[in-house]
């Protein structure tokens, strides 16, 4: 079978999420039965015991299932992705956060989206029939759609959510394109896509929906919507 | 060919039909110098528009958050505690006591 030949690393970077990873890598082993994946925990020195936690887990599922690759200090998310790629051995990559926005119940539907149609990522959206999100104020909402327009005017990037980060990429694909993206934050979720996009690279959607961390608030402020217009001023110049 | 480049063909074709306009006779088209700006105006409407309607629309899932509780709620807790999925294998300790396990 197809299936069986194919092996997926999914890459979490974590950040004070010690609960989280738990649940999470819980959930995935649940929603993956027979599956060949390993999960890499980038963790970037979290004081809150995070690794502690993984060793635990290590020890329950494996060191060869669950791998953790720390760094030692927070070094922003771009880099731990790159950090976490150079250690996995599948050859389909899946980028997922550790907060359970990203439900390890839409792992399959990646999958099986990727399996029928040979893309080279399927990329979770969050605004089609059956994606959704929860947990968004009136404010959140408002800047979300505002930069999507913006973007789907501007950018023409052929996806319907650019910001989004629960994805899976052929590894060969990653390594890429994740060497030319420059920027950070929101903007790098965006640059992958459209870089992708530009280079030609097949690319489908699944529907997933996002559940906002029950704990913490945004941190999505006037920075960010200022960093948001830079990054589509810089896409708009070297795309 | 950079993105940019692509898109301003667009404002350039119709600067360049304005511009057309303009110079034949001004008499004939006395308000030529209203098209860039109807341009303008048009794209900030749709726009906002395309906010607007995008912000109707806005899909939400409630019960996806609720769902999610739930099966934390039955997978690891017990007494108002956290139990995290290793302590089934090792010593039964709780992990955490927090109100996430009075959330359901
Ligand atoms: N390794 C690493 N992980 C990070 C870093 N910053 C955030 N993360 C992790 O990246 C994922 C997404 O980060 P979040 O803080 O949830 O970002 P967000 O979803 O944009 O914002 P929230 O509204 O707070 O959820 C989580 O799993 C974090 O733990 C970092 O600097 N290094
Ligand atoms: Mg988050």
């Amino acid at each position: 079978m197809e299936k069986e030949k194919n092996k997926y690393s999914i890459i979490v970077p974590t950040y004070n999420e010690h609960i989280n990873i738990a649940l999470i890598i819980y959930l995935i082993f649940k929603h993956l039965q027979d599956v060949d994946f390993e999960i890499i925990v980038v963790d970037d020195g979290s004081p809150d015991g995070t690794q502690d936690v993984v060793k635990q887990l290590q020890q329950v599922y494996g060191e060869d299932r669950v791998l953790l690759r720390p760094r030692p200090k927070k070094l922003g998310l771009g880099t731990a992705y790159i950090h976490g790629l150079k250690h996995a051995s599948g050859n389909f990559v899946v980028i997922m956060d550790a907060d359970l926005s990203h439900h390890p119940k839409y792992l399959p539907s990646f999958i099986k989206k990727q399996l029928e149609t040979g893309a080279s990522i399927v990329t979770g959206t969050r605004y089609v029939k059956g994606g959704g999100v929860h947990g968004w104020n009136l404010m959140r909402k408002l800047t979300s759609r505002g930069a999507n327009v913006l973007a789907q005017t501007f950018l023409w990037p052929g996806v319907s959510d650019l910001t989004g980060s629960f994805r899976l990429y052929k590894k060969s694909v990653l390594e890429d394109i994740i060497s030319s993206v420059v920027s950070k934050g929101y903007v790098f979720q965006m640059e992958m896509i459209v870089r992708a996009s530009r280079k030609g690279y097949h690319i489908e959607e699944v529907p997933i929906t996002f559940v906002d961390r029950v704990y913490g608030s945004s941190k999505l402020g006037g920075s960010e919507i200022v960093e948001y217009l830079k990054g589509l001023a810089y896409l708009l110049v070297t795309t | 060919m950079k993105h940019i480049v692509k898109i301003m063909t667009l404002p350039l074709a119709i600067s360049a039909f304005w511009i057309g306009l303009a110079s034949i006779n001004r008499s004939t088209y006395p308000y030529t110098w209203l098209l860039p700006i109807y341009f303008i105006v048009s794209l900030g409407c749709y726009g906002l528009l395309m906010v607007g309607v995008g912000l109707m629309q806005f899909p939400t899932c409630p019960q996806e958050a609720l769902l999610l509780r739930q099966v934390l709620h039955r997978s690891f807790c017990l007494d108002d505690c956290y139990w995290l999925p290793f302590s089934n294998f090792f010593s039964f300790s709780c992990f955490y006591k927090l109100s996430t396990c009075s959330f359901v």
